[in-house]
């Protein structure tokens, strides 16, 4: 029965995977608007050429985009100039395009002409806080080392980021914490933070009426926005992106993020840039929600499954070896505890490089098969640990096999702790399961990812209160389980 | 006939058993008695083969008990320990014939011996399908004595069988051991920290202090001739305990 279940499964995510195979192009985005309607755009670009078109938005990272482009698990997405040389080429110096195109091509990747806006960071604060404070270019910000800094992750680690930076000013700023780029913007308008970094073409500088500061010592490399896509990618497909070049300015950019961020919608961005130049069509396949939330659940439940399927046929055995309480028993609890301690997006970052896994399903479901291990792990070793050593010298002394006394004694009397432990281990995957989005597997966590990014609670409820329900579900469902797989004699009270 | 050769036991630096030499004899019920830390469970435990000797070595009719030998010796034990020792998953139908299951013998054949033995230690057939938690304390001893003796072993080993029943069970319990052990004729060997239990169903008392034989010898002996102050200390506060 549960083997027909897992086979079930695994049948299900092969077909998916299938699907998304032959003669579809998938485009990555990043984690924030402009790169969301960016491929958006592209997108739209491509079905006018008669491509199908699939987008996996949001995922985590320069790293994970470079990394996903080079295997090929997308063909397109947008990148700028600028990280391009400092973070993936690492160059010292700023080249030119066509220097950009030959050291890419090394990697079977090619690169667009300028879209036409540079998208640089900036240091951002409230006008109101900048004027009592008489800022207005960076350096400025020397003669104010009180303030407070809430800066996004990347930006703190970037080598064009706030550590050169600071360096470069002479700047000495004490209070200064990372923090996610949407929730940064509330904390600044909240007053909670003073500065903060930003997109220069980020629509929210532009509602919230926020000061750009000058950047006077030049410290800033320029950003220009440019597809970067796979050198076997059909050449209509590279016609389709070149389309999009030189079409868009620094006005046009905060506009068409504007616009999404205010409709919540992305289409709702390309729309408005096709109606501009006159090509009003709208996107060929609308996907409503009822198929959505389908094909993220179903996701998710392929996601947590496997996942699960993996950490109970592997978690159990370790288990009974570390039950033995050996150094190597002891060695084992003490990485599966380790591997928990790791954030789901390092260790999603760390799996990437490995070859066969890269940015695919499989790699989110090897991190949600490895932090799914402890619980089951730890449950198995405690529960054969806790038998009482009356029952273990009686199973000892009545001349039964080792592997008879395990199966029909010791399993059974510790099954109470390893279902536990499996239920646990649900629970978590489940809600782990939605950083997979990070990495375009997919899941419940593409509309919390998105709706993040959009300050959008409506988006975010949209996978959140289904992944809810799904742990109340599996809750309830091991519930069920646990009065056939637990042994009768264990259940009742005594009389 | 099990005999010990100078066979010691010691858990890292204290000492369980100093180097002891013993005789149990065949066919007789060997009392062993003392104060809990004296050695009489140790040496239960050593006999079994749930421990080694640190030192020396043990005979079970001239034959050497290794690890080698074990398995075979195993299947010619039964054992009961104290309390709690019946497997809590299974009825007491199953907790019984479980190992005759697993070595693959007639079940038909075995139903009628475990019914047998059920009528020997008087335990009623219709509670066989109930759970160990659904059975009283002295039920849950004779559960586990007809487990012990299934498959009609040469050797039947006994800790502390009595040790967590009520007076009254136990009185029961007793009489049907003292009767159980004349039938089976069997060799016998019963750790107890009561002199009424040595008493009543010793054939040979082994009392036992700090990890060393103090006396051995038939009950009526070690009472009246005692060869240490300890066993007419020992015999003396239990008897006052019964008086109080």
């Amino acid at each position: 029965m549960r083997i027909q279940l897992l086979a079930l499964l695994a049948v299900v995510f092969l077909a998916d995977c299938a699907s998304a195979g032959e003669a579809t192009i998938v485009l990555g985005s990043k984690k924030f608007t402009e790169s969301y309607v960016l491929s958006e755009l592209a997108k739209r670009s491509l079905e006018q050429s008669g491509f199908h078109v699939e987008h996996r938005p949001g995922m985590g990272g320069t790293i994970v985009l470079w990394e996903a482009l080079k295997q090929g698990s997308i063909a397109i997405y947008p990148e700028y100039t600028g990280t391009i040389q400092e973070e993936i080429l690492k160059l010292p110096v700023a080249p030119s395009i066509e220097t950009l195109r030959q050291e890419l091509a090394r990697y079977g990747v090619g690169i667009t002409k300028e879209l036409g806006f540079n998208n640089t960071y900036a240091l951002v604060m409230t006008r109101a806080r900048a004027k009592q404070l008489g800022i207005q270019k960076i350096s400025d910000l020397s003669k104010h080392p009180e303030l407070k800094l809430g800066l996004t992750h990347e930006f703190l680690g970037r080598h064009d980021g706030w550590q050169p930076l600071e360096k470069r000013y002479e700047l000495n700023m004490p209070n200064v914490r990372g923090i996610d780029h949407t929730l940064g913007y509330l904390a600044l308008l909240s007053g909670e933070i003073d500065v903060k970094d930003a997109y220069s073409t980020d629509a929210k500088i532009g509602e919230n009426d926020l000061v750009v500061l000058t950047d006077d010592l030049k410290f800033f490399p320029q950003y220009r926005a440019v597809f970067l896509y796979r050198l076997d990618v059909p050449s209509p497909a590279v016609q389709a992106l070149q389309r999009l070049e030189g079409t868009l300015d620094e006005a046009k950019m905060i506009q068409l993020n504007e616009i999404a961020e205010r409709t919540k919608d992305y289409s709702a961005a390309a729309d408005w840039y096709f109606k501009q130049i006159g090509q009003g069509n709208k996107s060929s396949n609308p996907e409503s929600f009822a198929h959505r939330l389908t094909r993220w659940t179903v996701r998710h439940l392929i996601l947590v499954g496997l996942s699960l399927a993996a950490a109970i046929v592997i978690g159990i055995p370790l288990g009974i070896y570390a039950s033995s309480g050996n150094f190597m028993g002891e060695a084992i609890l003490a990485i599966t505890g380790l591997i928990q301690t790791v954030p789901a997006l390092a260790l999603l970052a760390l799996l990437v490089p490995i070859p066969f896994l890269g940015i695919s399903p499989t790699t989110a479901i090897v991190a949600l098969f490895l932090y799914g291990l402890l619980p089951i792990v730890r449950n198995t070793a405690t529960g054969l640990r806790d038998i009482p050593p009356q029952i273990r010298d009686a199973a000892e002394v009545l001349a039964l096999k080792p592997r008879t006394r395990l199966l029909s004694i010791f399993l059974p009397l510790a099954s109470p702790s390893i279902l536990a432990g499996i239920k646990t281990s649900a629970i978590i995957n489940i809600g782990s399961a939605t950083l997979a989005a990070l990495i375009g597997a997919g899941g419940l966590g593409e509309p919390i990812i998105s709706g993040l990014n959009l300050n959008d609670n409506n988006t975010i409820l949209e996978g959140a209160i289904p992944a809810a329900l799904m742990a109340l579900a599996a809750q309830g469902l091991f519930s069920v389980l646990d009065r056939f797989l637990i042994p009768r004699g264990l259940r009742i009270r005594p009389t | 006939m099990i005999r010990f050769h100078k066979v010691g036991k010691s858990f890292g630096s204290a000492v369980a058993l100093r180097p002891t030499d013993l005789e149990i004899p065949a066919n007789k019920t060997t009392v062993l008695i003392g104060l809990s830390g004296s050695g009489k469970s140790t040496i239960l435990r050593l006999i079994s083969g749930l421990i080694e000797p640190t030192t020396g070595w043990i005979e079970i009719d001239g034959e050497k008990l290794s690890r080698e030998t074990l398995p075979d010796f195993r299947e010619r034990m039964g054992y009961v320990i104290q309390s709690g020792d019946l497997f809590p998953h299974l009825t007491a139908r199953r907790n019984i014939l479980l190992v005759a299951q697993k070595l693959g013998l007639g079940m038909p054949e075995m139903t009628i011996r475990m019914e047998e033995l059920c009528a020997l230690a008087r335990f009623p057939t219709d509670l066989l399908d109930r759970y160990p938690v659904e059975l009283s304390g002295g039920e849950q001893r004779r559960v586990s004595l007809i487990r012990a003796l299934m498959l009609n072993p040469d050797i039947l080993l006994l800790d502390e069988p009595m040790g967590a029943l009520d007076p009254m069970v136990r009185a029961g319990l007793l009489k049907d051991l003292k009767a159980l052990f004349k039938r089976l004729n069997e060799t016998v060997v019963l750790v107890t920290h009561d002199l009424v239990e040595a008493a009543r169903l010793g054939d040979w008392v082994v009392l036992l202090k700090e990890g060393k034989i103090i006396q051995q010898g038939p009950f009526a002996e070690l009472s009246l001739h005692p060869a240490a102050p300890f066993v007419s200390e020992f015999c003396r506060a239990q008897l006052e305990e019964v008086h109080l």
